[in-house]
This record gives C-alpha cells, structure tokens and sequence, in this order.
C-alpha cells in the first residue's frame, strides 16, 4: 500500500466530487483527504490523498479519466 | 419579446436539438411536457414501460446514427428508465434522458415520487444535469447533446423539476434563429509521427490481426475498416457488437471472438503477433484469461476514448482519435515482404477456419439455431434484428452471416434481458420500411412482452422469433457445465403465447418444425402489422464454442462431434434446404 497525491483539473459543476469520489466508493475504498476548490466560474481543482498499491491507483486513474468533467490528472511522486 | 411557458419552451429546445422521436410515459412530474409535447411536431410514442423506452432509444440511436431520446416522470418513472440508460453506457449508444423531478422547492424534502436521479445515473451516465433555471435550459440542452454524441458517445440525463416547467421565461422575437445548434465534432489526438509508428510497427508483422468493435459503428468507419483490411491484405475478426463492420463474405473475415465466438477467431488472436484493435475496448468477455490473452502479439490500439488506452491490456502504440479520421491518414504498410507473410499468415488461418467450422444445423430437430437459419434465409438482405440476452443472442450472432452495418443490435456490455424487443420498437421508428426481426428467447421476452399493444397502438410491423425452450436456457447451460447439473431456478412457465398475441391483438402462430416456421415466416410477411412468432425449440442444447470462465482464449472448448458427422450433416441439410424450396 502506497500513499498516492492527485490534483485533479476538473471542471466546476455540481457533481464533480461525486464523479471523482464514485471511483473510491465503488471499490470500497477511503480516502484520506479532499481539498476542492473553485478557480473560476467553470473549472475548479481537487486535491486528494488516498492509500492504494499502484495497479489498483491506475486503475483509478483510467476510470476517473473517463469523466468528462475531469480534465487532468497530475500525479505527485 | 415573447414569453414562454418554461414547458413549451423545453419542448421547442428538444425539437432545436434534433429531438423526432421521443420513446415515453407520462406521469406528475412531467404533464407541463406533456401539455407541450400535444402541440410540438416531436412524435411521442407511449412505451407501457419506461425500461422499454429507454431500449428503444438505444435501438433508434444505433439505426439511425444520432442520439434516441426518452422521456419519464420522477420517482418510479425516473427509476425505471436505469437499466436502459446503463445499458446505453455500457455500450456506448448516444442517449438524452429526460426526467420530471419534483418542484424545485420540494427537493429533499422525499416528496412523492422523489428520488435523486442524478445521483442515481452518475455512474452510469456521461453527465446529468438539473435545470434549476429556464434560463440555463438552452445551454444545457446544447452541453447535453454534445456530451452525448462527442467523444465516446453515450448517454446522458437532463432532470427537470415541475416547477421550472410552469414558470414563464422571456424570448426575443428571433430566438429559434440565433439558437445555434450542437455540434458533433470528430476528435482527433493524434499525429502524423504516432500514425507512421503505428504504421511501422503494422508494417514490421508477420501476423497482424485486425479486431473490429463497436467503436468502428458508431463512428460510422467501417468503410474505413473495410479499405484498410482489404488495401493492407490483413485478416480481421471482431467482437460481437461489431457484427457488420466487415461483410462475412470478405474473406479475410474472421468472424467474431470471445467467449461464444468462433474457435478459429479465438485461435487466431492467440496466433497472431500484433493486434490492431479497432474502437474495442478488451471487455473480458472477448479476452478470456487477460494474462494469456494474444500472448505472442504487441498491439496497436486506436480508440477515441484515452482511458482506454493500457486499461485491460499493454499497449505498444496507441492512437487518440476518433477511428474514421485515424484510418482516413494512417500511412500504407503493405510492401513486398510483409505481403507474403501476410498471404502465409492467411493461409494458415483459412486452415483453422476449415479445422474448427461453425457447426451445420441439424434440419431433423428443431433447434434454436435451424429456426434463426432459416428466418435468415428467408429473410430480405437488409434486415434489422435485435436480439435479447442468452442463448438465442449467442447463436444469432454465429447464425446471421448477412448482417449490414448497425443492423445486428445487442445488448453486448451490460446484457440486459428485456432489451430485444423495444430495441427492435426503436429500430422499426427509425427504420420504417425495413424488415425488424426481434430475436428472443422465453426468458428475456416475459421482461417487457407489455410492448406488443404498443406496437399495435403505433402500427409497427416488428416481427418477433420467440425461440422457446422453456428453460433460462443460457443459466441452465452454465448449470449444466459448471453446477453439476444441478439445475436451480431455470424451469421457466411460459404462458401461451398465441392466445396471449390474440389477447394483444397481435397476429400469431406457432412452430414446431422447419416446415411449420418456414409457412409462419411467410405469414409473418404477409401481415402488415406487427407478428408473433412462437417456435417451440429443443429444450436443451447448448451454446458452443465456449471459452469457459476464466480460461483463456486458447482452451475454447469445440463440439463433442467428429468433422465427418459435420460434413454429413452440411449435404443433408442442402438436400433438405432444396426440398423445403427455402
């Protein structure tokens, strides 16, 4: 198990945390913490910290990808 | 200025997007819509239940190319429409859903017939959204379509209050003209250097192997797909939703994978030492065990959605582009020496399609697959058919060789029982002159049979095989092989279903013989109205090839018969075939 640091880019709407938190929930996954925050009228960032070996991570990864309101996904080492 | 009744005003938008057909049930929540809809030129058709809508919206999107759309009340409607909308995900079919919700200042409040639909469809959809203003609905229905139909498609839901329904909104005069439509953009992600390396890597094979999914018809490739195999000399296969890609009497056609695929399809992945995947996604009913899955080949992967790429399996090149624009500028490989590898390479696999052929029908019993022969056989070159789940929807796919494309419709990811029949609904609206056959089985037809008044009310001529075993024949299969027979919840009561076509007012007959189905076929013709068809087939018999669960590609189990017997039983059935005049 690893600790794993996303920013996310994303876009600012009303299910946004719902979209990036379903990946989590499906799994039967925590995460250890969310900062969200509006950066203007339409986009927003999302930092998040979660523990999870690095396959399952990347899984995380493609299917939060998927999301059209996720926009990108910068992975902290 | 003019004003609006938010209403109406909804329902001119749904039309603006390109709204024709509207698969629907009323309810509460939606009668504003409703009060529209009565003076609005969108045909809305009254499903008698709204998981049949939402099916039928998907058969109407994949025959007709652009989005179905469906229409249910809060609560109960909103919550029936799920399965339909999943399937549509699951997928990838271009789907708008609209749902009545609540007065605004109601929500949360667990009002009758409220329910969070949104969150319910979150996972399952593109993208939902509330219409909490009338002032938004405009840039929300526009952000609605093109999140549906870009990209990979798929569908999306638009949750609309009562209360926004009845307010007023102020117009220009000119509004309807200064509406700028949606626009369906074709992505493209790519280069010309990612093209020419997976062009190298093409061209440096000795066994490329193309597999074709449904992402080649839903961005309309196939001639795309057709040129580049038949230009390059490569062999190809594909899943089961891209069924129609390549004609099956191309021969470099391999015909499909996967777990009730061909064994000579399966074998030749497990051969092949680069996979040119084609808008499929690795769905692990198609790759069986993923770790031996192609265990020899690199692959090169051109998908319009990235979060596809390197998901299920390793990728050596992947191209980010919507396929018909990437196929359009993907650089020749074929030269003098990979052409004879290529000849060699097709060669081989001409002898495992000889080794390992689709089983011939066996005209003296009436089995699902005789009775799906001969409806094809019968049948026009350009007939719709959508099947529902199980076993009559394995043995469609291996059993109709003349499938056009987006013609073979199926419920392949999410494989819902039930989906058949309103798919087949869909696809007649949006195909009014062409013959649609849904294919069904016992099981699957009791799960929204409801349909047949609706297409008597619609005078849609849907023609429908019920090949009837009495058995949940695909749960009694897998009981057979891997439960040790024991047979738990399969022995399926079926009503009878020519009273109950007559109670329907629907047109019927019964079968149970070749003879007898080939004189109902006819009949069914020659009814101009929706048609029955109640084949009473073997009660058990099972769906092969087969990869079992879990096992890989390479150990796809083949029938318990000897060639011989096959080759027998193809000059009977010709002899047969001529004396039946079929």
């Amino acid at each position: 198990m690893q600790k794993n640091y996303w920013l996310i880019k994303c876009n600012h709407t009303p299910e946004t945390i719902d979209r990036i938190m379903m990946q989590f929930r499906k799994r039967g996954l925590t995460i250890n913490s969310l900062e969200y925050k509006k950066v203007d009228f339409t986009s927003a960032t999302c930092k998040i910290e979660f523990e999870e070996v690095a396959d399952q991570a990347d899984k995380i990864y493609k299917n939060m990808l998927r999301s059209v309101d996720i926009n990108g996904i910068e992975i902290a080492k | 200025m003019i004003k609006l009744r938010g209403a109406d005003y909804l329902v001119r938008l749904m039309e603006l997007i390109g709204c024709k057909e509207l698969f629907a049930y009323p309810g509460g929540a939606v009668l504003p819509i409703y009060d529209a809809l009565a003076f609005s030129n969108i045909d809305y058709i009254l499903v008698r239940h709204e998981q049949a809508a939402a099916f039928a919206a998907n058969g109407y999107a994949r025959v007709k190319g652009t989005p179905g759309f469906c229409l249910a009340t809060s609560g109960p409607g909103a919550t029936n429409l799920v399965t339909g909308i999943a399937d549509a995900y699951a997928d990838s079919v271009p789907m708008i859903a609209i749902t009545g919700q609540v007065n605004l200042n109601l929500i949360g409040t667990d009002a009758f017939q409220e329910t969070d639909i949104t969150g319910i469809c979150l996972p399952i959809t593109k993208k939902c959204y509330l219409i909490k203003n009338l002032e938004d609905a405009q840039s929300i229905f526009k952000h609605a379509y093109e999140t549906a139909v870009n990209g990979r498609p798929g569908p999306v839901l638009v949750d609309i209050p009562r209360s926004v329904q009845l307010e007023f909104i102020d117009l220009e005069d000119n509004w309807e003209d200064n509406f700028i439509r949606p626009k369906y953009t074709r992505l493209y992600q790519t280069n010309d250097a990612e093209l020419a390396e997976a062009s190298k890597v093409i061209g440096e094979a000795k066994k490329p192997l193309v597999i074709a999914g449904h992402g080649a018809l839903l961005s309309d490739a196939y001639e795309e797909v057709r040129n580049f195999v038949n230009s390059e000399g490569i062999p190809a296969v594909s899943t089961i939703l891209g069924m129609g890609v390549l004609d099956t009497d191309n021969p470099l056609y391999y015909s499909w994978l996967g777990m009730h695929g061909m064994k000579y399809a399966n074998l030749a992945v497990q051969e092949a030492d680069l996979i040119i995947a084609l808008g499929i996604r690795f769905d692990d009913r198609i790759t069986g065990r993923l770790n031996d899955f192609a265990p020899n080949a690199k692959i090169v992967h051109i998908d319009i959605d990235d979060s596809e790429c390197n998901k299920n399996v390793k990728t050596r090149v992947f191209i980010h582009s919507d396929l018909k624009l990437a196929l359009q500028k993907l650089p020749l490989s074929l030269n003098e020496e990979n052409k004879k590898d290529r000849q060699k390479w097709v060669a081989q696999l001409d002898e495992l399609r000889k080794q390992y052929p689709i089983k011939e029908p066996d005209y003296d019993v009436f089995t699902m697959i005789t009775a799906i022969e001969v409806l094809e056989k019968l049948s026009p070159d350009d007939m719709i058919v959508a099947t529902d789940v199980g076993q009559h929807q394995m043995w469609s796919g291996q059993y109709l060789n003349k499938m056009k494309p987006n013609h073979f419709l199926t419920s392949g990811g999410l494989g819902s029982m039930g989906f058949g029949f309103p798919a087949a609904m869909g696809a007649q609206s949006a195909a009014p002159d062409k013959a649609v056959w849904c294919i069904t089985g016992d099981g699957s037809f009791q799960m929204n049979l409801q349909e047949l008044i609706t297409c008597v009310q619609e005078q849609w001529p849907v023609k429908i095989l019920l090949l009837d075993n009495n058995y949940l024949g695909m749960v009694r299969q897998w009981q057979e092989q891997f439960y040790k027979k024991n047979y738990s919840g399969v022995d399926i009561l079926n009503p009878d279903y020519v009273k109950l076509a007559e109670a329907y007012g629907v047109a019927s007959a019964r079968a149970t013989n070749v003879e007898e189905l080939r004189d109902a076929i006819e009949l069914a013709y020659k009814t101009p109205g929706p048609f029955l068809l109640h084949a009473k087939v073997l009660k058990e018999d099972n769906v092969l090839p087969m990869v079992p669960p879990g096992a890989s590609l390479s150990d796809t189990i083949y029938y318990p018969m000897e060639l011989g017997v096959k080759n027998n039983l193809k000059e009977k059935n010709a002899e047969k075939l001529l004396a039946h005049k079929v």
